[in-house]
């Protein structure tokens, strides 16, 4: 297996237009992730009865299902229930319940790793839960749980390279799609490796870059 | 962090280098060159490549989950001939040309398209079947004609690495093109509506229509190409893909290839001119 750098470069083009829409969907599933599973989190850690229960199971299953079989149910078995979506839809749908159910998990337990005293003396000044948590709780949960969430970000950026499976063309589709044509691996996919490598690289710096601004304040 | 960052920036590039070194390097197999059908003589052994999920083609059998199928009893029948035993290996499609390629295997024998580019990567026999293009569609479609197809309301379902891509975009430019993993992937899809038609070989077409009865149909236009199918082997056996073509030769001329025609293709095989005889 050869990295042919004369190959590569002719190639670029192409893999660069697969990495944009790499980073569309990545942007997309990132962004909406850490959402969902921030609001996720937080309601989980307000310990509603019946909520909680629903919210328990979802995280369970979603964590504990490879993404491949969830992608393939919304994309191949929701039309047998007369639910078609269209690929991007399913797809993205899927790495965001799968990576929410995470960073939900990853929230939740930064909250509660808190020392309780804190939620005492807070109930006991008469503030409300929810503004407990919210304005109190999280922030500083915030403080110790970001290189997992810098973490959750590469996954949901590893994750688009399945979208390829539910017809979607991004960077790995391409790497494949010249693979199979010219049969050439190692130029293919260590070509496809450089790019998601130097985006990591690029979403450590700014995450670097974030965490030093705050340390300033 | 700034250290950490920068060192593991150079020993990526580091490994990078050395892989283009490697790559620019005079070939990276300092072996000895062994002429295979050589090696296959010398050992009594033939080890063979087989896709088994293409009636009639290659295939296993229901009931006993033997591999069976019109190109099988060909392979069968050589590997009697030059008085070796063989082994079968069924693998996915797309392991069948890095298998070849790695040496996992000797040779393929299964329903591999003849085409130049391939020609780039490996060695291809004079054609063992002659077969064609054909569209499958829902049984409801409303595509009649080939150049139905090039629109842009269209959307066209492949299997990725498939010889019909450059097709489609040369014929079909204003469709759309879904590229799936396998072909129970664009089965589903096209049953749901997801996609409008699948290009594929004639057996495929058939098959599929077997699978889902009442549910498909084919394009009633006729094949979009004549296909080949032919053995492959690396192309530096030159000899063996040589000795496939005499065996090949040999049992048109002696009525052993017509029987095993009639026997799994179910009719009379015609000779024609169209493809060097077959």
């Amino acid at each position: 297996m050869q990295f042919n750098l004369k190959l590569f470069i002719r190639f670029f083009p192409q893999l660069l237009n697969g990495y944009f829409a790499t980073l569309k969907y990545a942007g997309v599933g990132i962004l909406l992730s850490l959402l969902f599973g921030l609001i996720i989190g937080v309601v989980l850690c307000m310990r509603i009865p019946v909520i909680t229960f629903i919210l328990k199971w979802y995280i369970d299953i979603f964590r504990e299902t490879p993404l491949i079989v969830q992608m393939y149910l919304l994309y191949y078995g929701l039309p047998y229930m007369g639910i078609l979506l269209s690929a991007p839809v399913a797809g993205m749908m899927a790495i965001i319940l799968n990576e929410s159910a995470f960073v939900a998990e990853i929230v939740r337990g930064g909250i509660e790793s808190i020392n309780p005293g804190q939620e005492r003396a807070a109930l006991s000044l008469g503030f409300g839960r929810v503004h407990l948590l919210i304005r109190i709780l999280l922030p500083q949960a915030l403080k110790s749980i970001y290189p997992s969430l810098t973490g959750q970000a590469s996954y949901v950026l590893k994750d688009t390279s399945l979208l390829t499976l539910v017809t979607i063309v991004e960077l790995t589709s391409v790497s494949r799609y010249l693979n199979s044509k010219y049969l050439i691996p190692g130029t293919a996919f260590i070509g496809s490796a450089i790019f998601y490598v130097v985006t990591f690289w690029v979403i450590q710096f700014v995450v670097y870059l974030l965490q030093r601004r705050q340390k300033w304040n | 962090m700034k250290k950490g960052f920068i060192s593991v920036m150079l020993v990526i590039l580091l490994v990078l280098s050395v892989l283009v070194g490697c790559g620019q390097g005079v070939g990276s197999a300092k072996e000895e060159r062994v002429d295979t059908l050589q090696r296959i003589v010398e050992d009594g052994k033939m080890v063979v490549g087989v896709r088994a999920r293409f009636p009639p083609i290659g295939q296993v059998n229901s009931t006993t989950g033997e591999i069976e199928g019109f190109v099988i009893d060909l392979i069968k029948l050589y590997a009697e001939k030059l008085d070796v035993k063989m082994e079968m290996k069924n693998v996915e499609w797309a392991a069948l040309i890095p298998g070849l390629l790695n040496k996992d295997f000797d040779i393929l024998a299964c329903h591999m398209t003849r085409t130049v580019p391939r020609t780039a990567s490996i060695a291809l026999s004079d054609p063992f079947i002659l077969t064609g293009t054909v569209a499958v569609l829902n049984a409801n479609s409303r595509l009649s004609k080939w150049d139905d197809l090039n629109s842009s309301n269209v959307k066209i379902g492949i299997t990725e690495g498939n010889v019909y891509i450059d097709i489609i975009e040369q014929r079909f430019p204003k469709a759309e093109m879904l590229t799936f993993a396998g072909k129970s992937e664009w089965t589903e899809a096209l049953k749901a509506g997801r996609i409008d038609c699948i290009l594929d070989g004639e057996f495929a077409g058939l098959d599929m229509m077997d699978i889902y009865p009442g549910s498909f149909k084919i394009l009633p236009d006729g094949y979009l190409d004549i296909e080949t199918y032919g053995f492959a082997t690396r192309y530096e056996d030159l000899a063996f893909i040589n000795s496939m073509n005499i065996f090949l030769q040999e049992i048109k001329a002696s009525g052993e290839f017509g029987r095993i025609y009639e026997k799994w293709i179910g009719k009379e095989w015609v000779p024609t001119l169209e493809a060097n005889a077959i």
